[in-house]
């Protein structure tokens, strides 16, 4: 039997694939910027001039839309499973190839798990949603009218794929298609520029929901355990969710995750900040919010610290320390520079000792000089008042970059010679210099000088201040007349 | 003695009393009346002023009063606008907006039951918490904070846990017809369809549409013109017609505005006024039908009038003011709804362009042969239709249902705005212009008499290619949109934002409102009021009573000009 050709033959043809492809750098972009960009330009096809010379683009234009949503909804998948501890928990029992690590790296071994899946439909977007992120599209909300509109324009892919632009009963159902068509007709996509333009805005209406909410989902399960309140322990994974979801498309500007971060942090009640008393709460309650908030560097917010007692403002600034200590931070310059009760200022103080190490080495930028005469009637208070030592309180002044000679000067009655050249010594020569020029000034019991003279010998920078102590000496031997020179004896 | 509340024009600012002592109705507002009550959707359709509310606040009292087995429902979507800016928040927008309107419709219950004396609230709490889980004041609340512009969130968080649609609703409205041996109930949907947002008008119709039972029927009041119906909406089968408004060419016109007259000002005013029969019945016609019209010319005369006689002058500038408030309120869309402007604009031109095609017809005809209708030649265009559609939305034209085919062809024929007509001396009486023979012409004016005009006469090409939608062009390479319905530039490809049109209204300036230069400076140096939004935002007018000059009185007045404005 011969069976008739119909058609010519085929030929034979094997090709070189790597010619449909090209080596691009991966751009820094978020998912849905890159979703935007992408858009950007197919969306430029959809002039009617160019749809009405090539009709056919109308198909692949939805097909590319689509397409592009897909795109992001697999980055993002990814960027939450690298970033969230909750996602990588719930996708950690995901099977996938070897292969795939080999070809994403360790890092982005993630997009191996979609090589399996699809996100063309509503159904598939809900169910990976739910596996391997643990985000559930809830009923009724707005990205859910926005899917459900999204998954109409994946029938339309569906239908120009599938099918080179011929409608099938599924999709038409779906679409809520229902003319009578007589037997040698058939529905054709066909769609003019205005339509398309339509589709495309469905897609960016879905990834916009999507990605808003996807984020909140995100950020609500990290409050409490990922997010605890500590900003600088924790500004780097934050950072890092906010890249992932932040549109510089349309926001035209760059995040301020600081003060992002400080609106999502627990708030602290006043109870828990000063059980103590509920006297000031409605103060206490004011201060925290405004600080949250971001209106701390108003005057209302120190005005209404000066409000509060000395321990109440020690508890609340250990709780503020907690949020953001940067900002703290420049309360508490602003505080030395300018509070008029002294309780403020020591309070600020007291958090800054206490904060030790960690402040100075995170210098901020130089502060102002603070008024002097402040620093030392502080001074004064704290030792007076609350029993302060002054060693605690010099590399609190060594960071405010005070002129030390005068404070030390004024306050030497309190703080005795010997921890003076103690001090002095840490400083170095300059300081001593100063000081020892304004000892004469000074009435000193001779005591001192005698234990003055004992640090000055066992003083590292001993060889820079020779001729200080011959001031010393020369001081004394003329103030008593005799002097017990046991302790230069070495000399 | 004039009494306090006489110069009132909206119905809705009327007490029960008022209503009841002032309206006046005729033949067909009878017949209106009875529909209203009736058991079918219909739709009421009349221009500004022309006693929608009045008819809808006078079924609703009168069922109370007279039909103790009606439930009647009166629900005032004037906040219709405030929803708008939703639709640009979320993708569900369409839910939230129809979660509005139906915990509007249940609210508003209360204020029936109570006027009826059969309102046991905790009853009702307890049948509404029921029927759609959630309280009375929960429900309250919500149309409160999607009136409020709440934040996006906050709302949907509301309205999600609202079991509110159509269904419910219907069932629950049989449920308290049950409890309180009724039969059925009317809802009386006011203001329901706003003429500046065509989308919300289709979510509303496709509520419209399913909201009817055996037991309730909906009727709602629309503006002729600018109302667009959802796709699946089937004018004639979903809903009839009713027009409102009192048509000048029906026989007992002048009998009709006699006993508002009579009713409204009261013997004394009336009597003065009847003593220039020919000047009188011309206020009548100049308000084309529309009472509103008439009060405020009245109010115009009586001004600076207590005593001494009113001239032919007086009489006409009563008229030009009251017909200048007309082609005002037309113009006034171009800065309410800016993206028409250019329509409104060719809008302006066609009237004036109408107004010389009458005169010229009207000239060297007979006192009993003058026309005061126009026909346009079918086809007509659509953007001619919108450009009409503009000018019956504002009242200057009317256009009346039944098409004259002859064999001149097929015309459309319209009732061109009364006043107009004698403002401009349409009936072509010579140099001077008499009151007495104006309204003999318009009284001796037929149908059947009408100004032919070809379409093209009035919409030439080039008039056509200027209405184009008035919308920003794209702000990232600065190309005009390929169309009104584009989304994106075809040149650069970036979004079009779409913007909310109630934001594009609020955020205008005040000197848009009606209010003196020299107000409206006073206003911006005493105050930080600058935009429309700033208004409505100052509750209880305490920044605009910061004023010189500006004290509670007129706080109120800006603040209801500025709603005004808002208002479709």
């Amino acid at each position: 039997m011969k069976v008739p050709t119909v058609n010519i033959s085929e030929e034979t043809l094997t090709i070189e694939y790597s010619r449909f492809f090209v080596t691009e750098k991966t751009k820094n972009l978020s998912p849905i910027d890159t979703f935007y960009n992408e858009c950007t330009e197919l969306v430029k096809m959809t002039e009617p001039s160019m749809l009405n010379e090539n009709p056919s683009l109308s198909r692949l234009l939805v097909l590319g839309f689509v397409s592009a949503v897909e795109k992001y909804l697999r980055s993002i998948f990814c960027e939450v499973i690298y970033l969230c501890p909750h996602a990588k928990k719930k996708s950690s029992e995901q099977k996938i190839k070897l292969g795939s690590i080999d070809y994403y790296g360790l890092k982005k071994a993630a997009e191996g798990i979609f090589e399996e899946n699809s996100f063309a439909s509503s159904k598939e977007i809900r169910s990976l949603s739910s596996s391997l992120l643990g985000f559930t599209i809830n009923q009724g909300t707005s990205l859910d009218a926005a899917l459900k509109e999204f998954n109409k324009v994946c029938h339309l892919r569906h239908c120009a794929v599938h099918g080179a632009g011929k409608l099938n009963a599924h999709n038409a159902k779906e679409l809520g298609i229902t003319d009578d068509l007589n037997e040698d007709e058939h529905k054709n996509l066909l769609a003019d520029s205005n339509a398309l333009q339509d589709a495309l805005k469905i897609c960016f209406s879905f990834v916009r929901a999507f990605n808003q909410a996807l984020f909140e989902n995100a950020i609500k399960s990290w409050v409490g355990n990922v997010i605890k309140g500590g900003w600088h322990s924790e500004k780097v994974i934050f950072g890092g969710l906010i890249q992932a979801f932040w549109s510089a498309v349309d926001n035209s500007s760059t995040p301020d995750l600081r003060k992002m971060y400080r609106e999502i942090v627990p708030i602290i009640q006043p109870k828990d900040v000063y059980p103590e008393d509920e006297r000031n709460y409605k103060i206490l309650r004011t201060l925290i919010k405004s600080f949250i908030e971001g209106s701390s560097r108003d005057d209302r917010f120190f005005n209404d610290l000066e409000r509060l007692s000395y321990f109440e403002l020690i508890s609340l600034f250990r709780t503020l320390q907690f949020y953001d200590h940067e900002e703290l931070k420049y309360i508490f310059e602003r505080i030395i520079e300018k509070a008029k009760k002294d309780h403020v200022q020591l309070a600020a103080i007291h958090i800054i000792l206490s904060l030790g190490e960690d402040l100075q080495n995170q210098p901020t930028e130089a502060p102002q000089e603070p008024e002097t005469e402040g620093i030392i009637k502080t001074i004064q208070v704290a030792y007076n008042n609350y029993g302060y030592k002054f060693e605690e309180l010099f590399p609190f002044l060594s960071l405010l970059e005070i002129s030390t000679v005068e404070i030390i000067i004024n306050t030497l009655p309190l703080i005795g010679i010997e921890l003076l050249f103690h001090e002095l010594d840490k400083r170095g020569y300059k300081e001593i210099e100063s000081v020892s020029q304004n000892l004469e000034v000074l009435d000193i019991e001779e005591n001192d000088i005698q234990l003055a003279g004992y640090y000055m010998l066992n003083a590292k920078h001993m060889d820079d201040y020779m001729e200080d102590i011959e001031v010393v000496t020369n001081y004394v031997l003329r103030k008593n007349g005799s002097f017990e020179l046991t302790a230069f004896e070495t000399l | 003695m004039i009494k306090e509340n006489v110069f009132q024009v909206r119905a809705e600012n009327l007490t029960k009393e008022e209503i009841l002592q002032w309206t006046s109705f005729t033949e067909k507002d009878q017949f209106i009346i009875k529909k209203l009550q009736g058991n079918s959707s219909k739709l009421l359709v009349g221009p500004r002023g022309s006693g929608k509310s009045m008819l809808m606040r006078w079924a609703y009292y009168s069922s109370i009063e007279n039909e103790p087995e009606i439930l009647p429902i009166y629900i005032n979507f004037e906040k219709y606008l405030y929803i708008e800016p939703i639709l640009h928040q979320a993708s569900n927008g369409n839910v939230i907006f129809t979660k509005w309107v139906l915990s509007k419709v249940i609210t508003q219950i209360v204020p029936t039951l109570v006027e009826c004396n059969r309102y046991d609230s905790e009853k009702f709490s307890k049948e509404i918490l029921d029927f759609f889980k959630v309280d009375i004041e929960y429900l309250q609340r919500l149309t409160y904070q999607l009136e409020g512009g709440s934040a996006i969130d906050r709302i949907e968080e509301l309205t999600s846990s609202v079991d509110l649609s159509v269904g419910n609703v219907i069932a629950f409205i049989k449920h308290i017809l049950d409890q309180n041996n009724m039969k059925r109930a009317i809802l009386l949907l006011d203001d329901a369809a706003h003429a500046f947002s065509p989308r919300l008008q289709k979510e509303f119709f496709e509520i419209f549409r399913v909201l009817k039972s055996r037991e309730v029927s909906a009727k709602a009041a629309v503006y002729p013109g600018l109302t667009n119906y959802s796709p699946y909406f089937n004018i004639g089968h979903d809903a009839l017609f009713l027009d409102v408004g009192y048509s000048p060419d029906e026989p007992d016109y002048i009998s009709f505005f006699d006993d508002i007259m009579e009713k409204r000002f009261g013997d004394e005013v009336f009597t003065k006024l009847k003593e220039n029969r020919a000047g009188l019945n011309n206020l009548y016609y100049a308000a084309n039908g529309i009472p509103r019209g008439l009060i405020v010319m009245v109010e115009f005369l009586l001004d600076d009038n207590t005593r001494k006689k009113i001239t032919q002058r007086e009489y006409y500038d009563a008229i030009d003011m009251w017909t200048e408030t007309v082609s005002k309120n037309h113009d006034s869309l171009k800065i309410r709804i800016p993206r028409y402007k250019n329509f409104v604009d060719v809008g302006s031109e066609i009237m004036e362009r109408l107004l010389e095609l009458i005169k010229e017809y009207n000239k060297g005809k007979d006192k009993s042969s003058k026309a005061v209708y126009i026909g346009i030649s079918n086809p007509i265009s659509a953007e001619l239709q919108k450009v009409i559609d503009f000018l019956e939305y504002s009242g200057l034209l009317r256009e009346k249902k039944n098409i004259s085919k002859g064999i001149k062809g097929v015309y459309t024929r319209y009732l061109v705005h009364l006043g107009k007509l004698i403002q401009a001396n349409s009936f072509a009486e010579g140099k001077t212009k008499t009151l007495a023979y104006s309204s003999d012409s318009i009284s001796n004016s037929k149908l059947r008499q009408f100004a032919r005009i070809q379409a093209d006469r009035i919409f030439s090409e080039e008039v056509k290619s200027r209405c184009q939608f008035d919308l920003p062009p794209c702000n990232n390479c600065g190309a005009p949109r390929a169309s009104e319905q584009a989304k994106f530039c075809t040149g650069c490809g970036a979004e079009l934002r779409s913007a909310s049109i109630f934001y594009e209204i609020i955020e205008q300036e005040i000197d848009v409102l009606p209010l003196t230069s020299k107000r409206i400076q006073r206003i911006k140096i005493d105050s930080e009021i600058r935009t429309i939004k700033d208004i409505l935002m100052d509750e209880n007018g305490i920044e605009l009573k910061k004023v010189q000059r500006i004290g509670a009185w007129w706080a109120d007045k800006i603040r209801s000009y500025a709603e005004e404005f808002i208002g479709g």
